[in-house]
């Protein structure tokens, strides 16, 4: 076993690391010049953008840098005051795990038990040992009643936490979390931060655990360092987390993260105000509460304005004018197109402003007698811009595969334009429809952007209306590449940009998104959803399934929530949503000034 | 079969394997596969699943049948036109190609009803411990695991990018050329393939984090053990096997099984 060095509560201490992959033949530093260190039982949140290097960070943190991945370092990196370099691998192994995004993509095994003994049984523990530690490991994180479970069984959250119980069960020092909550539902994502959040208090563990994520606003909460990585792979800002949410709020807001947002309402309350040092800092939700009894009917208004402008309605879109690499999808529709559209569009006003209407839908996957999508009557209005909610395995990609086309409902029907969809010719109504999938990558199929951009208007048949001028517009969006890169070599950002502008080219009416956030960065996410706000008042009807409630509400007209057995509930306004889902902080705020301002009156 | 162990039904499959490649009977060979139906209906599979199954090889049979008795048929002094079909003079139906049209008939038709039988009674998490507990380096076993854990997955994902080229106007309607198929098809493998890496790579890494393969031997909470009805099971394959050998070897005083000619064409 290790034995733990002089220096026992350092956990992690980085010096001036650099790192260059092996295989990077512009030798350009994936990681620059990184110094920081972390205590066991301490939280440290990594944050940055995509392809910051946090990945690159999280191997060294593991040992994977420099003993399985090549390339070329500098600088020290010390674990428990002992140099990597004075550990063997399969040392480093037992006291450092890495926890990757994706649970299903990690997991080898058939059961939840089988899963959560893998590492001990390569470590050759006695089987004794293993079943101890197993009972031990699944009772603390709530899990111990689906031991015996098939892996394909478990909802995305269980899946989750049985992947994080297999490292857990090892009894690492070091615990990195890469992305943990992306795939979870709102449910399953407070379920393991509670369980997270017990673990780095149990006296047993002293877990120095890593949390890499942008969202802040989600885990902030429970850090107690923040480390946020600029572009070039350097440290934009760094500190205790109380530092950071109290002094240098905004610096953090400039590094392109999901800041908390009742910070972000405090810390734009205070800008309004000349003499905002009369102001505690306030990074507490029952503080907030207690500070608004406070206030004067004056300061009352003004608070309830920003929260609505930050949290519930953005009135103003300034930031979007701010982005590095501005989308303006309007300047970029291909004018014949526009003008052959016209006709058709004219015509389908002529009947009512439904653009599709789902009539007792049902579906049912093959050989599953369980009913998917369950007697669903929905109306989408031609501009509207829908939320799509509910949690994991609730139907929510299945409802957008009907309305695409993609599927064939198991009974029921669906109108375009008070059209039966099975009257329409699929090339016609596919051209109005604009699907982006979850994964950028599934929907790539050329070798070059230029190609990957004309496959929907070659399949379409209307590659003659596309002009190069058109293209060389389209791939400012993708941000100044070569029309002859291979889309593959892209960032992750890049690939759902050039998503976007494969779906945009052939300019169709409706845009159904399915969790087009997951993995992105924030400066992706927040263009993306401010795109797509802007196309809607452009007159684009946008559905958008995500878990992202806390944008969705802010965005979008309307908010959609399906439930685990298929049916939903359509809240005709955000308003509507707000007032059955009390427990959302923003309302609970606004309720209370509210109270406060009709106490006053 | 499902309270067997799964190495037993390995050794039951090896061996009906062997014999169906030594008997020259068809009549034999009928009963066998008639044997394994049977088999396979008292093993909790249900007429439905197992005719559902068979399905998928009965364009094979047919093919084979087909190119067997047409193109199997060399002329010669020993080999008998039995009758025309159709009464067509260019449509011989001669002796020795029938006989190998129906033995290839019966082969794949034990074969896959046997390959049908181990699937459906062995789990696969059973069937890889097996392949420890038979001294397989676990690596090797592992690396079936994971393989076998990946088809979901790899299904899923074809499924859906597959979703992703009809979303974008390829594949709605039956594909007319070849050079279309041809794009449908490599691009969809393509774009599956990359997924694929981007998964392995995660699970390699996983993996790794979890100290696999740093020694040579690990420790297996699941042990499939052997049971008394294994070994019975196992004793009676082995001495079925050696007496049909034997009776195919003409070792034993029992008539032999007659063909099919003498029964049908030789009153």
């Amino acid at each position: 076993m290790i034995s733990i060095s002089s220096t026992p509560n350092n956990a992690l201490c980085f010096k001036n690391f650099s790192f260059i992959y092996g295989n990077d033949k512009n030798l350009r530093p994936a990681i620059s010049e990184v110094n920081f260190n972390l205590k066991e039982g301490e939280i440290l949140i990594l944050a940055g953008p995509s392809g910051s290097g946090k990945s690159t960070l999280s191997y060294a943190m593991s040992g994977l840098i420099p003993w399985r991945l090549k390339g070329f370092m500098k600088g020290k990196v010390e674990i428990f005051g002992k140099s990597v370099w004075d550990y063997e691998f399969k040392d480093l192994c037992k006291i450092v795990g890495l926890v990757k995004q994706n649970p299903l993509d990690q997991m080898v095994t058939f059961t939840v038990k089988d899963e959560i003994a893998f590492g001990l049984e390569n470590l050759q523990y006695p089987k004794k040992e293993i079943e101890e530690r197993i009972d031990e490991i699944s009772k603390l994180m709530g899990i111990d009643h689906l031991l015996n479970r098939e892996i394909e069984q478990l909802s995305g959250g269980q899946k989750q936490l049985t992947i994080l119980s297999s490292f857990l069960v090892m009894k690492p020092k070091i615990l990195i979390l890469d992305e943990p909550i992306a795939f979870l539902d709102q449910q399953s994502e407070s379920l393991l931060l509670d369980r997270l959040y017990k673990l780095t208090n149990s006296k047993e563990f002293k877990l120095a655990l890593i949390i890499i994520e942008h969202r802040l606003s989600r885990v902030a909460n429970i850090s107690d360092k923040i480390i946020v990585l600029n572009d070039n792979g350097r440290i934009a800002l760094k500190g205790k987390t109380s530092d950071i949410l109290s002094n240098k709020f905004e610096d953090l807001k400039s590094c392109n993260v999901r800041v908390p947002w009742l910070i972000n309402v405090f810390s734009n309350f205070k800008k309004i105000h000349k003499n905002h040092h009369q102001f505690e800092n306030i990074t507490n939700f029952q503080n907030f509460l207690k500070f608004i009894d406070e206030l004067d009917e004056n300061n009352l208004k003004k608070l309830r304005q920003i929260i609505i402008e930050n949290e519930i309605k953005p009135t103003t879109l300034k930031r979007f004018e701010e982005y590095e690499q501005k989308i303006k999808f309007g300047e970029l529709y291909v004018e014949t197109l526009k003008n052959k559209e016209l006709w058709a569009r004219k015509t389908n006003k002529r009947h009512s402003n439904a653009i599709i209407e789902t009539r007792n839908l049902e579906f049912e996957y093959p050989d599953s007698k369980i009913k998917a999508i369950k007697n669903l009557s929905i109306t989408i209005q031609k501009g509207d811009f829908i939320g799509l909610i509910g949690p994991n395995g609730s139907g929510k990609t299945t409802l957008l595969y009907l309305l695409a086309n993609l599927y064939e409902p198991t009974s029921g029907e669906i109108f375009f334009n008070n059209q039966n969809l099975k009257d329409i010719d699929p090339y016609t109504y596919a051209r109005n429809i604009g699907f982006i999938f979850q994964n950028p990558e599934n929907m790539i199929f050329k070798p070059t952007i230029k190609e990957e951009l004309l496959y929907g208007p070659i399949n379409f048949g209307i590659i003659k209306d596309v002009s190069e001028n058109y293209l060389s517009k389209l791939i400012n969006l993708i941000g100044n590449e070569s029309l002859t890169k291979n889309p593959f070599k892209l960032s992750w950002g890049q690939k759902r940009r050039l998503n976007l502008g494969s779906v945009f080219i052939y300019n169709p009416e409706i845009i159904l998104l399915d969790e087009p956030f997951i993995g992105q960065d924030q400066r992706t996410i927040d263009s993306l959803i401010e795109t797509l706000y802007v196309e809607n008042k452009r007159g684009k009807t946008i559905i958008i399934s995500s878990h992202d409630y806390h944008l969705l509400l802010k965005y979008t007209k309307r908010i959609m929530e399906l439930n685990k057995d298929g049916t939903l509930r359509d809240y005709d306004k955000n308003s509507n949503y707000f007032k059955k889902h009390k427990n959302l902080g923003p309302i609970i705020l606004l309720d209370k000034i509210n109270d406060r301002l009709n106490g006053v009156e | 079969m499902h309270k067997l162990n799964p190495i037993s039904k390995i050794i039951f499959l090896v061996l009906l394997t062997i014999l169906t490649f030594a008997i020259n009977s068809v009549i034999f060979l009928a009963f066998i596969s008639f044997l394994l139906i049977v088999l396979a209906l008292t093993s909790g599979i249900t007429l439905k699943n197992l005719v559902k199954k068979l399905k998928f090889i009965v364009f094979i049979l047919i093919f084979s049948v087909v190119l067997n008795i047409f193109f199997n048929a060399i002329p010669s002094d020993q080999d008998v036109v039995l009758f025309y079909l159709f009464n067509l003079s260019f449509l011989p139906i001669r002796r020795l190609a029938l006989y190998f049209a129906l033995r290839a008939l019966f082969i794949v038709l034990t074969l896959y009803t046997s390959a049908i039988i181990f699937t459906n009674t062995t789990s696969m998490k059973d069937f890889v411990y097996s392949l420890i507990r038979l001294k397989i380096p676990y690596t090797y076993c592992f690396s079936f695991m994971v393989g076998i854990r990946y088809i979901p997955l790899i299904e899923d994902e074809a499924k859906t990018i597959a979703l992703a080229q009809r979303a974008r106007g390829l594949g709605l309607e039956k594909i007319s050329s070849i050079r279309k198929a041809y794009n449908l098809i490599f691009e969809r493998l393509v774009t599956t393939l990359v997924s694929i890496l981007r998964k392995t790579h995660t699970t390699s890494i996983s993996m790794e984090s979890r100290c696999f393969g740093l020694y040579k031997k690990r420790t297996n909470l699941i042990k499939i053990s052997y049971k008394v009805k294994d070994i019975i099971f196992i004793l009676l394959c082995i001495c079925g096997f050696i007496t049909i050998i034997l009776y195919i070897l003409k070792l034993l005083p029992l008539p032999p099984i007659p063909s099919l000619y003498n029964l049908f064409f030789q009153t």
